[in-house]
């Protein structure tokens, strides 16, 4: 799915997340622009994290809780983006669901091995915070075709740990 | 032995007036090596793979000359309508969101990469176009100059010729890299033949047009060249680019190899 718009410029336009075309009441782009990638490489970059997020966490959350942390983390980032920031004009890309939905599976994960995952997320959120600081990386930059927006990383790591800390020590309002 | 003197003279007189002009031989020139290497000094060796972010901002400008006190025989006003010319090709590529021209004067305090540092934050470039530029004038004395003794000839036969030759030469550098990505040469060659009382007006008035014509000449190879460049960074690599106004949202090369890690653990620990 994450793979959708890259074969068709047309299909990348219709989803991507898009200043102008939000302010116009085009509101789906605020998730959709998480599926539509510039080029495989980006799309193979983010499956395959997807992929290794699912093998190595995949069995700390419920397939519901899953689905709900990326859509709230997805959503997150898109009205971020829109209220908070003057740049991107346009984003596309799941790594910023990615992140939100690593650093979830981490404080969930804190349940069963707490010094590890809890030295895992700190090596997380080191890394989202170098990375807006430096700007991200221009190896990345140069196979995406796009500057990479390192702030999506950073709210998506914040939105995900507060819906691991809801996970972990709420109610389970949202399943279980 | 007087008379042979005062001829002498008057023939020396006479036939050395469009060398009085100027001399017969003159030239200015600026150049990018003695700017941008001021000491001598080697450019670096390791630059690194220039990234442009697209559309580039652009900055053009004249290498100020190297030769104190010579004169271009160009205005300030002058250069920047040429830059400007020049610019003007340019504006509507869709990898170009803006060209300034920089005054050259701007350029005048200091030389070396130092310099082209300060004017790109001033002005916010991602690559700057350098024009320096040679111009060699050659003037003479025709067999129809033998009237100018008879002083209306000097104003009214043109029995002086000068020759003007034109090099101009834009080197475009990544700021942040300070890696040339390509260059466009442009050349003119102009004659022309004047009175004695005109000569020098007449000399300004076509170095003035050799350097228009070389201007536009080189305006023509840039522009071939820079679709060479782009070729170039498709086929050969020698730039990466990006689009600046879009941004997307991928993982990086280490937290996807923290992320293998992380599996083959997992893996193993629940094998």
């Amino acid at each position: 799915m994450a793979a959708l718009g890259t074969a068709n410029d047309a299909v990348v336009g219709a989803l991507a997340w898009d200043r102008l075309a939000i302010a116009d009441g085009e509101f789906w782009r605020l998730l959709t622009g998480h599926l539509v990638h510039t080029n495989w490489t980006h799309v193979a970059m983010n499956l395959g994290g997807l992929g290794l997020l699912t093998i190595a966490l995949g069995r700390s959350l419920s397939a519901r809780r899953w689905v709900v942390a990326a859509v709230g983390s997805g959503l997150a980032i898109g009205l971020w983006l829109y209220f908070l920031t003057t740049w991107p004009d346009t984003y596309v890309g799941l790594s910023g669901v990615l992140h939100a939905l690593f650093a979830t599976a981490l404080v969930v994960a804190t349940h069963a091995r707490q010094l590890l995952a809890l030295i895992l997320l700190l090596a997380l959120c080191v890394k989202v915070v170098l990375e807006v600081a430096f700007n991200g990386s221009e190896v990345t930059e140069s196979l995406i075709g796009v500057p990479v927006v390192t702030s999506a990383h950073l709210i998506g790591v914040a939105f995900g740990s507060v819906a691991g800390i809801w996970y972990r020590y709420g109610r389970g309002l949202i399943g279980h | 032995m007087q008379r042979a003197l005062l001829m002498i003279l008057c023939v020396s007189a006479v036939t050395g007036c469009t060398w009085l002009a100027g001399g017969p031989r003159q030239g200015t020139s600026s150049s990018l090596v003695a700017f941008l290497y001021p000491d001598g000094e080697a450019p670096p060796t390791q630059q690194g793979i220039p990234h442009l972010l697209l559309p580039v901002r652009a900055g053009i400008a004249f290498v100020p000359s190297t030769q104190y006190g010579t004169d271009s025989g160009l205005s300030e006003a002058r250069k920047q309508d040429l830059l400007k010319r020049t610019k003007e090709a340019f504006v509507g590529r869709d990898f170009i969101s803006s060209i300034e021209v920089i005054p050259e004067t701007y350029l005048r305090g200091r030389r070396g990469f130092e310099a082209i540092d300060q004017i790109a934050r001033m002005y916010n470039l991602d690559v700057i176009a350098l024009v320096s530029y040679d111009q060699v004038t050659f003037s003479e004395d025709t067999k129809a100059s033998i009237l100018y003794w008879t002083i209306v000839g000097a104003y009214f036969i043109p029995g002086s010729k000068h020759d003007i030759q034109t090099l101009v030469d834009t080197a475009v550098f990544d700021v942040k890299t300070r890696k040339l990505l390509f260059r466009g040469p442009g050349s003119s060659t102009l004659a022309k033949t004047s009175t004695l009382v005109n000569s020098a007006e007449a000399l300004r008035a076509k170095r003035d047009e050799s350097f228009g014509l070389a201007m536009d000449d080189m305006t023509k190879s840039l522009n071939a060249e820079l679709d060479v460049f782009r070729e170039r960074i498709k086929t050969e690599g020698v730039a990466t680019v990006a689009q600046r106004d879009g941004g997307g949202g991928a993982l990086d090369l280490p937290l996807l190899l923290f992320l293998v890690l992380l599996a083959v653990i997992r893996r193993r620990l629940t094998t």
